[in-house]
């Protein structure tokens, strides 16, 4: 078939160039196509990516709604009452009358230093600097410590691990988690003994609130609730939040990564 | 001088410039984890082909010897590159799936070269080989697809080494199988025209291999 070897480089060129071109389409077809994908994968990444920071705004937020709320009551119901009467005191001074006068002017300076250790609670409780300062651990004791004072709960703390000073807002989004659920045993729960235990391990940090209260059926809860502030708060952290409740009592177990930083 | 004996050349220019640039890999730990240990590849095959060389410039190469060593090297170019393209693989599923799949093929080669032991063609065995060959490269491109992309796939070295192989496979699994047929049914002398073809095939994986090393070298570089 194939009598002269020109005829055979013709034939042998030919089929290369048939392979080769065969192999072409089905590479360039690959490229493209793969191409296509990694579009429409940059994509869905972005839109993800935007979604995430969005909520992460969202939740930022509320945060902040949440405490200048928590500050606007605490003037409105606590100071502002303080100040009101120590004014109503000041205000119905009897010159004439100095026994009365002195107990009204020592009643009002008795309001007044009150209202100023409020307002020092307040700050303190909202300032970043105490954390700053002293770090996780320590304001949660300091908690701790006023919770105990009131003399209606046996609190225990404890910290398991080497404590890892984390980034400060990571602490103070931790440290409003401890809060609000020391927050909700106190309005809802009913108990007497709270166990706060802090877990450094493996490069996460698990935080358990525990308590003997009534506990609550987690269906029920609605939106809005302080549970949803913590679950927020904790997927800021980029962690995650379980909350266990029986009639025995409600645990809230959270647990973020350590190396995580989080947008401020 | 025939079209085979350029062809020839041409595998041989091929794999010494693979050769050359895979030397650039040795000892080197930042280019990717399959890639490691390539250069064996790359030198073997050299040196196969540098008989065939010795055997077209001198004819002096004992036949049976070069068959023998065309046999064993099925073996190793088998398991080699299955190696090579497991590495590329991420998807575990993919990897517990891969293992009974290697072996049966490897059984299924061994057995095939068992049987054809006093034969001096290794066509049916060079099928299977590289059919199972083929079938990996495709579970590679399936999986390219099936995994979050790479950000530039032409700097990709995998691709760039699966390409190469699923190119010569793909002419040489059809040129392999229907050899006997071709050469008694069309002609005696299409023999060597078939054999330039594969020849070429697997010259031209060698330069997709040199594009390989390249992109490894330039990751290295670049990181």
């Amino acid at each position: 078939m194939f009598n002269t070897q020109k005829d055979s480089i013709i034939i042998f060129i030919i089929c290369i160039v048939i392979l080769l071109v065969l192999f072409c389409t089905f590479i360039i077809t690959l490229i493209y196509k793969y191409q296509k994908r990694q579009i429409a994968y940059y994509k869905d990444l972005e839109e993800l990516k935007a979604f995430h920071e969005n909520t992460l705004l969202q939740s930022q937020l509320e945060m902040q709604e949440e405490t200048f709320q928590y500050i606007s009551r605490e003037i409105h119901d606590n100071i502002g009452q303080k100040l009101t009467l120590a004014k109503l005191y000041l205000n119905t001074l009897n010159h004439d009358d100095s026994t009365t006068t002195i107990k009204k002017v020592d009643s009002s300076l008795d309001l007044i230093s009150a209202a100023i250790a409020d307002l020092s609670n307040i700050s303190r409780s909202v300032s970043t600097d105490l954390i700053e300062q002293n770090g996780l651990v320590k304001v949660i004791e300091l908690e701790v410590e006023k919770l105990q004072q009131c003399g209606m709960y046996t609190v225990n703390f404890s910290v398991e691990g080497t404590e890892v000073f984390l980034d400060t807002n990571r602490e103070v989004v931790v440290f409003r988690i401890v809060q609000e659920a020391m927050n909700n045993i106190v309005k809802h729960s009913g108990a007497t003994a709270i166990n706060i235990r802090l877990i450094y391990l493996g490069g996460h940090l698990t935080m358990q609130v525990q308590d003997n209260g009534k506990g609550f059926d987690p269906g029920e809860k609605k939106a809005g609730s302080g549970l949803t502030n913590i679950q927020k708060r904790t997927t800021h952290l980029r962690g995650n939040a379980s909350i266990i409740s029986n009639k025995k009592g409600t645990s809230i177990i959270i647990k973020i990564p350590i190396n995580e930083n989080i947008p401020t | 001088m025939t079209i085979y004996n350029i062809m020839i050349w041409f595998q041989w220019c091929c794999m010494l410039l693979s050769f050359i640039f895979s030397i650039r890999t040795i000892n080197n730990n930042s280019i990717p984890s399959y890639m490691r240990g390539f250069y064996i590849y790359s030198l073997l095959a050299l040196c196969l082909c540098s008989l065939s060389v010795i055997n077209l410039l001198t004819g002096h190469i004992n036949f049976h010897y070069l068959v023998i060593i065309q046999k064993l090297s099925l073996i190793f170019h088998y398991s080699f590159l299955s190696y090579f393209i497991y590495g590329t693989f991420t998807n575990r599923k993919v990897k517990l799936f891969f293992t009974p799949i290697f072996f049966s093929f490897l059984c299924l080669i061994l057995i095939s070269l068992v049987d054809n032991l006093y034969e001096i063609d290794t066509f049916h065995t060079n099928a299977i080989t590289n059919l199972a060959l083929v079938f990996y490269c495709l579970i590679y491109y399936y999986q390219l697809f099936n995994k979050p992309p790479v950000e530039i796939l032409l700097e990709e070295p995998s691709f760039w080494m699966v390409s190469g192989l699923f190119l010569s496979l793909t002419i040489t699994v059809p040129i392999n199988s229907l050899r006997h047929f071709l050469i008694n049914h069309i002609s005696e002398d299409f023999n060597f025209e078939i054999v330039s073809i594969s020849v070429f095939a697997y010259g031209t994986m060698h330069l997709f291999f040199v594009k390989a090393y390249l992109c490894s070298i330039h990751k290295k570089i670049v990181s």
